[in-house]
């Protein structure tokens, strides 16, 4: 089994003009594991997701993924090399149909969209979406346009979609924002369900008592630095923890 | 004359759906009058001055033009929306004004010389294109082209190259504007800058627009329409801006994404015993 | 004489900054393109020969001007943009601005004919000029600068000191934010509609005076330009709109006065072309204006 981590990131910093979103950000993501990113509002979580995935641009810092630098690469790229995520609000393709948006990220194409005006293989791609939207609870609405789904059902397409392209490394940046008890416990369920699909994930959370049980370890960050990075135990009995968040807006769920 | 209306819709079609092309990687072009015009002068200039025949003459301007697209295309879709509308504008603007200047294509008076063209070709051109629109349409290009239209930033995190994507589709509807040019010129046995300002380009985003943006069905239909209709009405015909415009400003009132507004879904599933899924809904 | 056609090259340049603002301050408020703008342009000409024509002195003619293209202004803003105020409906708006321009083409053109007509002025208050230092001036066009200038003054004084004018910035620094101040954001639109629209149709004016003669081409040769001139000084910006149209002017002056004249038109386009990609906030524009690319 190779020990090299999946993600390795190292003195990670991003600037927005002045404000300093982070600051020499370090940590690495094992292969097979679920690592909770936590911490509270404006700690810079999404920024982090945002850098690794390429959408914005590092100031400083290099990102390394299966041992590859990958620092400057655009998201495009990396979303070749096995580097897939979610968004916090959604970001479902709306005008197509839940199907349709599955089989959209499968990577088949993707190196060469034109040439798949006439690429065979149309039933294996969708028996093969349809496998992804069984595992997630949707194979009953795949006609549906994604823009006519609820909320959970949403979230769970946006899941369903990420891993159409079989990425390495999966982040879900919030998946569980504004959902109630039973669409939170369906969505860990998708969430367990995925492991052996994917290599690892990251997930973003608010939602501690969430990432409590899903996750193999967790890392904290507050105002733009990391304060902790451990196992869930440990690292929820930090005291830098505890004071990090009761120092910030008390109002989730 | 039928000959007349034949060619004059065909042309306006694929005119249409050289912007319905560009428009399904999500960019508006208003430069597509001026690839028109690129296509016809170099037709011309190919066939009356070096005598090679429209067959032959009409696919090396669209290549020509294909490779201008890219070209400016390159710098040009770094800009988005209206930005971009601007610098289309811009191109049709500046292509004409240089076009005009250079004396051995006749300058502002143009040249003639053409030997005609024959409406079949233009007929058979349309087919062409028309099936080769639906046959991606049912492809897995189409979902591609969709997403990079509907949200480039997750497209790209997706894998999509969405430069690459841009630039084809620029191309590849300059190319196709350029051959419609092409037999357009020589049909008119005359080519000159004055019918392709920016006006011209103005009309054909405008056929999109009222026909539907979202299918190649549209730009058949608005193109169709805007041609034949003040021909079959007498009365229309003089005043074609007006009833175009104000069709067009109700239009964008009532139902913006034109008549024929459906988007066609790539695949829909089969149910194991036969019966269709049930009809999408709308999105919230 | 270089110098003349420098000055020449100010007259016109104001003239292009008239209309450069008009396009400026909607686009300051709205952050969409109108594209009858030009044509408002166009048709100030019109009005101007036709209420010459029907005996009114220059001076009323103005104030018909003025009037009458801030009320199509008005029309405008109600059928091209009320209803499409949100930020991704900018295409929307843009292309009904368009269909709205063809209409004013076509209907000037049925009214007035495709030739361009004559403005009942005499040709001795036209040409007449006075000699100043050795340089001729034409009396004419002192007086387009003189106004043009003023006109601008004005509207950079009411921007900046007035109340009205404050709403404006308001509104044009976000519409949501202006209108939990208590600011009727629909009115604030319409007034900036007027007045843009009553500039452009003063700068019409301005050239049917200037060269004898309005014409429906001016439109899409003239006023779209401001179009271009407006992106090169800096969108939403209207001391760029103003320096951008002074300088266009100047340059294209000296264009013609080299001989150059015929490319001045692309060259300006080809310019935005390559500051818009450059440097999207244009070349007198602040720092602080919002990020262009969508």
């Amino acid at each position: 089994m190779n020990a090299q981590p999946v993600l390795a990131v190292e003195g990670l910093g991003k600037l927005f003009g002045g404000l300093v979103a982070l600051d020499s950000v370090s940590f690495e993501v094992r292969p097979g594991e679920i690592l909770g990113l936590i911490g509270p509002n404006g700690a810079g979580k999404s920024v982090l997701v945002n850098v690794v995935s390429g959408i914005y641009r590092g100031n400083s810092g290099t990102i390394r993924y299966c041992g590859r630098d990958v620092t400057h690469l655009p998201s495009h790229e990396l979303g070749r090399l096995g580097i897939a995520r979610s968004y916090q609000n959604i970001r479902l393709f709306r005008r197509m149909t839940v199907l349709e948006n599955v089989l959209v990220a499968n990577k088949r194409h993707l190196t060469r969209p034109f040439r798949a005006a006439w690429a065979g293989g149309r039933d294996r791609d969708i028996s093969l979406a349809m496998t992804l939207l069984e595992r997630v609870q949707l194979a009953d609405k795949s006609d549906r346009l994604a823009g006519s789904l609820s909320y959970g059902e949403a979230r769970r397409l946006e899941i369903a979609r990420a891993l159409a392209g079989e990425p390495k490394l999966l982040f879900l940046d919030e998946p569980a924002a504004g959902m109630n008890e039973r669409e939170t416990g369906e969505l860990s369920e998708v969430i367990r369900a995925s492991r052996g699909v994917v290599d690892s994930m990251v997930i973003i959370e608010h939602d501690v008592e969430f990432m409590r049980d899903l996750s193999d370890r967790l890392l904290v960050m507050d105002s733009g630095r990391k304060i902790a990075e451990g196992s869930p135990a440990e690292v929820l009995a930090d005291p830098r923890v505890i004071e990090a968040y009761l120092g910030s807006d008390d109002d989730e769920h | 004359m039928i000959q007349d209306y034949v060619i004059f819709t065909g042309v306006n079609i694929l005119l249409a759906w050289s912007v319905y092309i560009i428009l399904m990687s999500g960019s508006l072009s208003f430069a597509n009058g001026a690839f028109m015009l690129i296509g016809a002068y170099v037709s011309g200039v190919l066939t009356v001055k070096l005598g090679v025949p429209l067959l032959v003459a009409a696919p090396i301007a669209g290549l020509a033009t294909f490779a201008f697209g890219v070209l400016v295309g390159f710098p040009a879709l770094r800009t988005r929306g209206i930005y971009l509308i601007l610098v289309t504008v811009g191109i049709a603007v500046s292509v004409r004004g240089v076009i005009e200047s250079i004396p051995y294509v006749g300058g502002v008076q143009g040249f003639g010389g053409m030997s005609g063209a024959s409406p079949w070709h233009v007929v058979a051109l349309v087919i062409v294109v028309g099936c080769a629109l639906w046959l991606v349409s049912r492809s897995p290009l189409q979902r591609i082209l969709d997403a990079v239209r509907e949200d480039e930033l997750v497209a790209g995190s997706l894998g999509i190259n969405i430069v690459h994507v841009k630039l084809v589709c620029f191309g590849v509807g300059a190319g196709l504007a350029a051959v419609a040019g092409s037999f357009y010129a020589h049909y008119m046995l005359h080519v000159s800058p004055d019918g392709f300002g920016i006006l011209v380009s103005v009309y054909i985003v405008l056929y999109v627009v009222l026909g539907g943006t979202n299918n190649l069905w549209g730009p058949i239909l608005g193109a169709t329409i805007m041609t034949l209709v003040p021909e079959m009405i007498r009365g229309i015909a003089e005043w074609r801006p007006t009833v175009f415009g104000l069709m067009i400003i109700v239009l964008l009132l009532l139902r913006p994404d034109g008549l024929l507004a459906f988007r066609i879904a790539t695949v829909r599933r089969r149910r194991p015993s036969g019966r269709r899924e049930a009809a999408s809904q709308e999105p919230r | 004489m270089l110098v003349e056609q420098i000055i020449n090259g100010i007259v016109l340049g104001s003239m292009y900054a008239l209309i450069a603002q008009g396009y400026t301050l909607v686009f300051g408020v709205l952050d969409k393109l109108n594209f009858a703008h030009s044509e408002i342009f166009m048709l100030g000409g019109f009005i101007a020969v036709a209420s010459v024509a029907l005996g009114s002195p220059l001076a009323i003619a103005f104030l018909i001007t003025i009037a009458i293209s801030g009320l199509i202004g008005l029309v405008v803003e109600l059928v091209g943009f009320r209803k499409f105020r949100s930020r991704d409906a900018h295409i929307t708006a843009a292309l009904s601005s368009f269909a709205i321009g063809l209409v004013i083409i076509d209907l000037t053109q049925k009214a007035w004919g495709t030739e361009s007509v004559s403005i009942a002025l005499p040709d001795e208050l036209r040409i007449a000029s006075i000699e100043v230092l050795g340089i001729r001036l034409v009396l004419v066009k002192l007086a387009i600068l003189a106004l043009s200038l003023l006109l601008m003054l004005v509207l950079h004084l009411v921007v900046v000191r007035t109340a009205l004018g404050r709403s404006i910035r308001a509104v044009a620094d976000s519409a949501a934010d202006a209108a939990l101040y208590g600011i009727n954001v629909t009115r604030v639109t319409q007034l900036v509609f007027f007045i843009a629209s009553a500039l452009a149709g003063v700068a019409g004016m301005a050239l049917a005076v200037r060269t004898g003669y309005a014409n429906t081409e001016t439109g899409f040769s003239f006023g779209l330009k401001a179009l271009a001139i407006m992106a090169i000084g800096g969108m939403g910006d209207l001391r760029g709109a103003f320096l951008g149209g002074l300088l266009v002017g100047v340059l294209e002056a000296l264009a013609f006065q080299w001989a150059l004249g015929q490319l001045a038109d692309v060259a300006v386009w080809l310019f935005m072309i390559c500051v818009l990609l450059v440097r999207p906030a244009g070349l007198f524009g602040t720092a602080g204006s919002r990020d262009t690319r969508a």
